[in-house]
């Protein structure tokens, strides 16, 4: 195996990688000993790219924890004992951690302990876009940015020697587009972990949160906090860059500077406007603030999501008695990515000067429109199989009623994962997906209200995460839900990592497997409410999901079979037979399109027609057209 | 290019390399078919080349087949990944509808270079249905006795295990046809001439242009397109895969960008397997013959 440009012991080398393997890197770099966390789409790079260079240099700890809180507690634990530790998680997955986030920021850090939070404003694979500047006020955690991928690598190394410095956590805020951005990269130099015995710190009274010692840890805390207030100013990540004459200052930080350092070259206006660009976002540096006020004449802050930077500007000028004009959110949006376009159009609007840019795209509204690419679950993939089977028998029902609307339609609560794609045609099986393991326990809540079967749709590695104290109360106050869990064997949509269920361990090393069905049994969920079925074998998922509906109480169906990818990755060389179409027997119905909708089939002049190099031979196409004219191809 | 006020007073367009402190190119094409690897040989190329750069991704959420856009800048002066709309210099389509989709981040002096390939997506099919005129039915049901994929599921060799799809896909409700969320679009019920009042029609909410409308479409708002078989030149090299080298040889030909021809061949040559280096040499060099030919006859 070649050694990655990012794993190289060349200090000054030069490369183009990506923002998750910079920040990887600087991780490295700083000497760690312990990182923890769970993927989640930007950050989960991250960790891969830490485990990879793992096998060249294996002397830390690395591993995926079965959810973040526990990632961010094993993390802390790491640094109880005074070594350097990496809690790493998607900005939903600071909500899991927050718990443990929230107090610890009392006690601070004992070894260098850096949280990173990767952001997703537009939701490009979130839930939500939650801007996680926020958990730094919350926490009094001082929080870090960086507006390329070089800054990522150097800025999250600082911040390990930032928190030892100061006792406290630090958060590093990434976003997507920093995560998922390549950048030109100078590699720096590789430190060593110190060589000594690292054992449970003594000072038993500040990890001991009752009540007596959280009242002096609180004091501390609010020490510290005066402390990083007046350390932000000498940030050296921090730039303030007075012009003289400009009576314009820009505040801003992350990714967006970066948009507003080529907006002020697009307008030509570098040299007319003051900046103060920020390293360190919470606390604020006031000093610095205030000097960009007094030279200044208008001030305007350019953040992506919250009025974060802006509401502390304007509290900041009041409490000083500064007139000035601060503005923000109303020239840039409050939703959704900033981009080099909404930035120029935001500064264009401040400054009251047209946009020079605003006919420089070609007139496209005559031309013909390209048709969307919404995201489909791919070729063979498991899932669809276990979705077709409850459409079946959802069926079934509706044409056992007499009037098509008067029958109850199911409820299927769903989760996050690859399945959630179920929501769009032609599937269609996906009434919610709010939070990690939120299926089973929303599906609690409607089973007491809902008069149709109350489904609760989730995958292997969310139900690990958070799926599991959702049975048990099912279980416990005999909420009649049935369970399906998707189990592809990986946390597929983040690409494909291990978790507990699969037994093995982030560094490909074996870990010990913990089997799915041993924990539903350990529920409490009866044998006779078990069924453990093959994903791909229509008639068992069928047969499973028909006598699940008609028994009272909760019931778990397990549909298992490996990810087609997966499978297609582990098993390189075998021989793949695609399934073809007798054009004969073939009525052109379309339900293996239209109903079943995998994308190896697809419509050739007017016939259907399977797609021969993305068909992975799975065979239940063949089950499904009601012709028969569905074969492998070495049928004939 | 043209509002780059800087650097570009004597600037002959078409057959040479344009001074400019940045320049942005725009690969796009499906997921899972060398888009964004194409965009990694190129950044690599320009670092090379002493250019600062920066590219960035924008992606579905599914693993395969979404559309893929990668943002590539380098340059001295940049910092952020991302062109404004109308200010590419170059587009590199892998796939000709993205091209389509693409065209607002192009101005009439982008060069753009195209593959025929076409990618049908899935939903084209799959949000395909019909239309009942409620005032042209009268509940007549001859719809419903026809229905194909109704039909077939009666005589199914399934019909044992499966006799619960059998059920229609319309109904007659309140004397009106409707059609029901089963119905799967195939439209057999229009070619057949089922209705006697003609009151069914086939509804397509997505639509996949003809690749003449779309090519014409790219070739009327910029002077300088290719648009070339990427895929077939491939194959005839000895391997499809190499699709998204043919394109970054057909650039190199150009000579539009200060990427030249050995640093773009060693940075392919970096990326592929060992074993794959010889079909994308050639790969690259019949690309890069188009891109010659083409520069040639401007």
């Amino acid at each position: 195996m070649n050694k990655p440009f990012y794993a190289l012991d060349k200090p000054k080398s030069k490369g183009v990688v990506l923002g998750n393997e910079a920040l990887a890197r600087g991780v490295f770099e700083a000497g760690i000993q312990v990182a923890a966390g769970y993927p989640g789409t930007p950050s989960s790079e991250i960790m891969e790219t830490l485990a990879e260079i793992y096998h060249f240099y294996p002397d830390f700890n690395i591993e995926w924890s079965t959810n973040e809180a526990v990632g961010f507690q094993v993390s802390l634990g790491a640094s109880m004992c005074g070594a350097r530790a990496f809690a790493c998680m998607k900005h939903v997955g600071v909500n899991v951690a927050a718990d443990a986030f929230m107090t610890a920021s009392y006690a601070g850090a004992h070894g260098g302990f850096v949280l990173l939070s990767a952001d997703d404003p537009n939701c490009y694979s979130s839930q939500n876009e939650q801007d996680n500047r926020l958990y730094g006020l919350h926490a009094l955690c001082p929080v870090f940015e960086a507006i390329n991928v070089q800054e990522a690598k150097d800025i999250i190394k600082y911040a390990f020697d930032f928190s030892e410095e100061f006792k406290t956590l630090v958060m590093m805020r990434t976003t997507t587009r920093l995560n998922h951005a390549r950048g030109d990269l100078t590699l720096g130099s590789i430190k060593k972990a110190e060589q000594k015995d690292y054992n449970f710190d003594e000072d038993r009274s500040r990890w001991t949160f009752l009540p007596s010692n959280a009242r002096i840890q609180r004091v501390t805390q609010l020490e510290r906090y005066e402390k990083l207030r007046e350390v932000s100013n000498s940030f050296p990540y921090t730039i303030l860059n007075i012009h003289d004459g400009a009576k314009i200052g820009i505040i801003s930080s992350g990714i967006p500077y970066s948009y507003v350092n080529d907006a002020l070259l697009k307008l030509d206006l570098t040299n007319n406007v003051s900046t103060l660009k920020l390293g360190m976002v919470f606390p604020q540096p006031e000093d610095l603030m205030l000097k960009l006020f007094e030279h200044s004449e208008r001030i305007v802050i350019v953040e992506e999501l919250d009025p974060f930077l802006e509401d502390f500007a304007k509290k900041l000028a009041f409490e000083h008695n500064i007139p000035i004009e601060i503005e923000g959110k109303k020239f840039f949006p409050r939703n959704g990515e900033l981009n080099l376009s909404k930035v120029i159009k935001g500064l264009t609007g401040f400054l009251d000067i047209p946009n020079p840019f605003i006919n420089l795209p070609v007139d496209t509204h005559d031309l013909h429109k390209a048709s969307p690419r919404p995201p489909v679950l791919c070729a063979g993939c498991s899932h669809r199989h276990t979705f077709y089977a409850l459409k079946l028998i959802e069926q079934k029902y509706r044409n056992a009623s007499i009037i098509p609307d008067e029958m109850v339609e199911p409820c299927y609560s769903s989760d996050i994962g690859c399945y959630t794609l179920g929501f769009y045609k032609p599937i269609e099986a996906i009434d919610t997906c709010i939070c990690m393991g939120g299926s089973i326990g929303m599906a609690n809540g409607i089973a007491k209200l809902h008069n149709g079967p109350v489904f609760a749709l989730i995958g292997d590695s969310t139900f690990f995460h958070t799926g599991v104290p959702g049975l048990i109360n099912a279980v416990y106050n005999q909420n009649n839900i049935i369970v399906v869990i998707l189990d592809n064997s990986a946390t597929a949509m983040t690409g494909f990592q291990p978790h507990p269920g699969t037994g093995q361990k982030i560094t490909g090393e074996p870990g010990t497997k913990v089997p799915l069905e041993q924990i539903v049994r350990g529920t409490g969920i009866q044998e006779d409410h078990l069924w453990i079925v093959d994903s791909n074998k229509l008639k068992e998922t069928t047969n499973a999901i028909e006598q699940a509906i008609n028994i009272e109480g909760p019931s778990v169906i397990i549909s298992r079979h490996i990810c087609s990818l997966l499978e297609k990755r582990i098993h390189r060389d075998k021989k793949v037979i695609p399934v073809e179409i007798d054009e004969e027997k073939c009525s052109n119905c379309m339900i293996c399109i239209s109903n079943f909708g995998c994308p190896a089939i697809t419509m050739k002049n007017k016939k259907v027609s399977v797609l021969q190099l993305q068909c992975t031979g799975c065979k239940v196409c063949i089950d499904v057209c009601p012709n028969g004219a569905i074969h492998l191809k070495e049928d004939t | 290019m043209a509002l780059d006020t800087k650097n570009h007073g004597n600037i002959k367009k078409g057959n040479h390399i344009e001074e400019k402190d940045n320049y942005n190119a725009l690969c796009v094409g499906i997921g899972g078919t060398g888009v964004i690897r194409a965009s990694m040989i190129l950044g690599w190329a320009a670092l090379q080349e002493g250019f600062k750069v920066r590219t960035a991704e924008t992606h579905g959420m599914s693993q395969r087949g979404g559309s893929v856009s990668s943002y590539l800048r380098f340059g001295k002066t940049l910092e952020n990944p991302f062109m404004i709309e109308g200010d590419l210099d170059v587009l590199l389509a892998f796939e000709i509808s993205e091209a389509l989709r693409n065209l607002n981040f192009v101005n009439k002096d982008t060069l753009i270079i195209a593959s025929t390939n076409s990618v049908i997506p899935p939903s084209v099919l799959t949000y395909q249905t019909l239309n009942i005129d409620m005032n042209k039915c009268v509940g007549c049901g001859n719809c419903l006795a026809h229905c194909v994929p109704n039909e077939v599921f009666l005589e199914s060799r399934y019909k044992n295990s499966y006799t619960l799809i059998k059920g229609p896909t319309r109904r007659v409700i309140n004397g009106y046809t409707r059609v029901l969320q089963s119905c799967t679009g195939c439209s057999q019920c229009i070619i057949d001439k089922v209705c006697p009042f003609d009151a069914i029609e086939a509804y397509n909410e997505f639509e996949y242009p003809e690749i003449s409308a779309i090519t014409k479409d790219i070739q009327s708002v910029a002077q300088d397109v290719l648009i070339l078989d990427a895929n077939e030149i491939a194959i005839n090299a000895g391997n499809i895969l190499a699709a998204n080298v043919v394109l970054i040889g057909t650039l190199a030909g150009m000579n539009r960008i200060p990427l030249s021809e050995n640093v773009l061949k060693e940075t392919v040559k970096q990326f592929v397997p060992k074993k794959a280096i010889d079909v994308n040499m050639r790969a690259f060099e019949r690309g890069f013959q188009e891109g010659v030919n083409f520069r040639q006859n401007l």
